[in-house]
């Protein structure tokens, strides 16, 4: 998947955990697993918003994509 | 989710034992037959009849008279003493019941997988085309059973005023619901596609 996702880095930075934020956004945390790992195929729009709320980030810093 | 995915389980629950019930009730009774040795039964077997021109007559004010060209049904023949040809019977029975004791566990765990908010997943799938190709096969095999019998009874028996013989006729409507049941398979794979996409969107 081109898509890299730097959800890990970012969390390190705001010194939270993946179970935190997967209880403030409203999604699981298996779900929250499946991002982080980089296995989820799509990801809501609203569920952006809410991991960029809670995060204090721009989509950018999360989603970066990678040619080839 | 609505309870109907439940019901239905618990119905194809009580069906399947109760179908059990009838198969092991047929064993014991074929086992009983076979070891008493002699019977008092009517042997009903399928029979395809071609009167003769003057054998029966039909005429309407309306339509005219008309030729009766092939007759079907069943022949009870009494048989006293012939544990072998009951237990057949009965073995065929079964037969035809633990097919339908398979496609019953089929739907079983269909309904269940539904009931319990996964019905989309390739085993599903795999299930509803299995049920499809048991339905379209039953139908070959019973017709060819049913053949067979005919011209058993046929090849042994006369009959006045008409001729005996035999018959292979498939039943179109039952063929077609075997074959939509396969294509709902098919429909199956890509909710199943759909499914797994879905549980991989975050």
């Amino acid at each position: 998947m081109p898509i890299r996702v730097n959800l890990d880095r970012v969390l390190l930075e705001r010194r939270m955990t993946l179970t935190e934020l997967a209880e403030r956004v409203g999604i699981t945390v298996a779900n929250a697993s499946i991002l982080k790992t980089g296995k989820a195929k799509a990801i809501r729009f609203s569920t952006l918003d809410a991991i960029c709320r809670e995060l204090q980030c721009q989509p950018g810093d999360i989603l970066e994509y990678e040619a080839g | 989710m609505s309870n109907l995915p439940k019901i239905l389980k618990v119905a194809s629950d009580v069906l399947f034992y109760f179908v059990l019930g009838v198969i092991v009730l047929t064993v014991v009774v074929v086992a009983v037959v076979t070891v008493r040795g002699s019977v008092d039964a009517n042997m009903v077997v399928p029979v395809t009849l071609r009167p003769d021109a003057s054998a029966i007559t039909l005429y309407s004010d309306t339509y005219g008279a008309a030729e009766i060209q092939v007759l079907t049904g069943t022949a009870s023949f009494e048989e006293v003493g012939s544990p072998g040809h009951v237990a057949q019977s009965l073995l065929l029975v079964a037969a035809f019941l633990a097919a339908m004791m398979w496609m019953l566990q089929l739907i079983r765990r269909i309904f269940g997988s539904v009931a319990s908010g996964e019905p989309f997943t390739d085993v599903n799938r795999r299930r509803i085309r299995t049920i499809g190709l048991l339905v379209i096969l039953a139908e070959f095999i019973g017709q060819t059973v049913n053949f067979s019998l005919q011209q058993a009874v046929a090849s042994s028996t006369t009959a006045t005023g008409a001729t005996l013989g035999a018959n292979f006729t498939l039943d179109p409507t039952t063929l077609f619901l075997g074959l939509l049941i396969v294509v709902l398979a098919e429909a199956f794979r890509h909710g199943t596609q759909l499914q797994a996409e879905s549980d991989l969107t975050v």
